[in-house]
């Protein structure tokens, strides 16, 4: 198990180098000079060679790209054009905001789409199935952008059931240990401020994963079909396994294999989509920041984003990979 | 006595003369009616009918619209659906454009990007894919590899990194779309060629004296262009989620055509005093995905039945 995991764990490594050769051509490639965007329009051309000089836009191509990379293997991305900081402590800062935002985002999708797939997977053709059908229609054809805005309208607006904007009530403070605003509140026990956070996370999480909501009970509800149909079950029902335990015990642990591998390859969708909703909501994440990044186009504030975007999602991957060992036994991982 | 014969008579007789061609006809509606009925389910018919509404929009929206798209009209600004009452059907936005006309003629920019992208990356997926499959070795590495990195990045993401860095434009969004959706067509196509050169309809092709490109393009291409399809169909309801996506973030075409995107872009400030500038071009984007979805399912479930149970091409 250890060895597969450092093996994936080698196996990125050209993947990361070749992503950052590509994130770096980009920038380079791209028409415009990142120098003449740091000074006002009167700015001599001194100054700019100055600020070209402190950048290190002056150095050759391939100076800058090793620069680049050894910056980028410590996370190091250099200071923010706009903000004067380094990037990674703009990142950092913000970063627990997006995870906590996509986790539990991924969680509503898994709570929503699995029984519901499961149910639906059961019964073929009953009305139940038909219910999850068109919900699983609605979840991948739904622009959560404009989902946004309606619930906004609807929610926070009309019934002003929940906020619409931010992490957190002002004056609502909880010590930060793991940057999880809702963990937070429970370790310092308080009640209110685990409310509250709550209340602010639901709307921005719940349309987060809406399209991955709609997926997974997609594949949910075949991956069931399929395992119904196969020996193993009919074996189980002869034994006289109640039908409940059959269906969730066996024929959903080996559809898990899918559903698992669904989430690691949507949570990458999920997290473009956080740029999106991130902003709409006010959530003060990474992906807001790179949206105000590319209206400045600070360079070092959009690869480090992009960077650390592009890693958790391979992380994530890598992760699902290694999670299949522990579900299904037959996967062979020294092969 | 010809005037005493039944009409039914000679209906029967005329019937029994014209029997071979009838009985052809009614054969060939029959095979008509087959072919057919696995579409008029109620989730194929309605998305063909959504979606004729939209692509009418888009081909004709000069003859359609009320009003020019761009006219701006302070004082009508902000009015609310008028329905029949007056000359807004679905009302105006803060400039006082009206939003039914922005909306006819955005079906024409969401339509055209989304088929742009999907042929543009079929054609580019489908190519390497043959390439990678037909030829192995250190061609189909490299471009495995190239998959490899496209696929490490979250989807979007890329597409917005590009736009930011070369600009708004008609072109660079239909690349900046295409970039990560070749790869499905490449890895079908792939794994396709990979068994079909092993087929024996290929081996008689060889060994006829064809070469390469007339095995690939005659014989290979021709047997992929069903999955390419039904990839193709859902390929296009991402794409015109993430043109609407892009467009919303204000990096989708310039500002001066109206797309769907744009629009709710522009609504969000008026989210809470006038829901009509949000409610109608989301609709549009939904109702259009959802009926491509739809469609892109009646097509693999008649097209491809193999394909039916891996949930999403």
């Amino acid at each position: 198990m250890l060895a597969y995991t450092a093996k994936r764990l080698i196996g990125t490594v050209p993947v990361l180098l070749l992503v950052t050769l590509l994130v770096f051509a980009m920038m380079h490639a791209a028409p415009g000079d990142p120098a003449t965007m740091l000074v006002n329009e009167e700015a001599t051309p001194e100054e700019i060679a100055e600020i070209r000089a402190r950048w290190g836009l002056d150095q050759p191509m391939i100076v800058q790209y090793l620069r680049f990379v050894a910056a980028a293997l410590t996370l190091d991305f250099g200071e923010s054009f706009r903000y004067g900081v380094p990037v990674s402590e703009l990142i950092a800062e913000r970063f627990p905001a997006t995870l906590e935002l996509a986790v539990y985002a991924t969680l509503i999708a898994v709570v929503i789409a699995v029984p519901l797939g499961v149910w639906a997977g059961a019964r073929p053709n009953s009305w139940i199935d038909s219910a999850g059908s068109f919900f699983g229609f609605f979840g991948i054809s739904m622009p959560n952008f404009w989902m946004a805005i309606m619930l906004i309208l609807l929610v926070a607006g009309t019934l002003n059931w929940l906020p619409s904007s931010g992490r957190s009530t002002w004056g609502i403070v909880v010590p930060t240990v793991t940057g999880f605003r809702t963990i937070d509140a429970i370790i310092a026990g308080k009640w209110t401020a685990f409310r509250d956070a709550m209340a602010h996370l639901l709307l921005p999480a719940f349309v987060l994963g809406i399209n991955m909501t709609g997926i997974l009970m997609r594949i949910t509800r075949s991956s069931i079909m399929e395992q119904m149909s196969e020996d193993y079950i009919m074996t189980a029902r002869a034994k006289g396994l109640s039908g409940r335990l059959v269906l969730w015990r066996h024929g959903l642990r080996n559809a898990l294999v899918t559903i698992i591998t669904i989430v690691g390859l949507e949570f990458g969708a999920l997290l473009s989509g956080s740029i999106i909703v991130e902003t709409i909501f006010a959530w003060p994440g990474i992906g807001a920041l790179l949206l105000q990044g590319l209206g400045a186009r600070d360079y070092p504030l959009i690869t480090g984003v992009v960077m650390v975007y592009t890693l958790l999602f391979i992380f994530v991957n890598l992760l699902v990979d290694i999670l299949y060992a522990s579900i299904d036994p037959r996967i062979n991982l020294d092969r | 006595m010809p005037q005493s014969i039944p009409a039914s008579t000679s209906t029967a007789e005329t019937a029994g003369a014209e029997t071979a061609r009838q009985v052809l006809a009614r054969q060939a509606s029959a095979r008509w009616r087959a072919a057919l009925r696995p579409w008029l389910t109620v989730k194929a018919v309605s998305a063909i009918i959504v979606l004729a509404v939209f692509i009418t929009f888009a081909l004709f929206a000069p003859w359609l619209v009320p009003f020019d798209p761009n006219r701006q009209n302070l004082m009508m600004a902000l009015t609310p659906p008028q329905y029949f009452d007056g000359p807004h059907f679905l009302g105006t936005d803060h400039v006082g454009r009206d939003i039914l006309s922005r909306i006819i003629y955005g079906a024409r920019i969401s339509l055209l990007i989304a088929v742009a992208v999907v042929v543009f990356s079929g054609i580019v997926g489908i190519v390497l894919g043959l390439i990678s499959g037909y030829f192995g070795g250190w061609v189909d590495f490299g471009i495995q590899k190239l998959l490899e990195v496209f696929w490490a990045f979250p989807p979007l993401l890329l597409a917005i990194t590009i736009v930011a860095f070369f600009g708004q434009g008609l072109t660079v969004l239909i690349v900046a779309l295409a970039i990560q959706r070749w790869i499905p067509y490449c890895r079908v196509a792939r794994a396709n060629t990979l068994s079909l050169k092993e087929h024996e309809f290929v081996m008689a092709a060889r060994s006829l004296g064809a070469g390469h490109t007339r095995i690939v393009a005659r014989h290979i291409a021709p047997n992929l262009m069903q999955s390419a399809l039904i990839i193709g169909t859902f390929a296009m309801a991402t794409a015109i989620l993430a043109e609407a996506a892009l467009s919303f973030l204000g990096l989708g075409v310039p500002p001066n055509i109206p797309t769907w995107g744009a629009m709710l872009s522009d609504a969000r400030s008026y989210i809470s005093t006038s829901w009509w500038m949000s409610l109608f071009p989301g609709l549009c984007i939904f109702l259009t995905v959802l009926a491509i979805n739809l469609l892109g399912d009646a097509l693999r479930d008649n097209l491809d039945p193999r394909l039916r149970r891996s949930g999403k091409a």
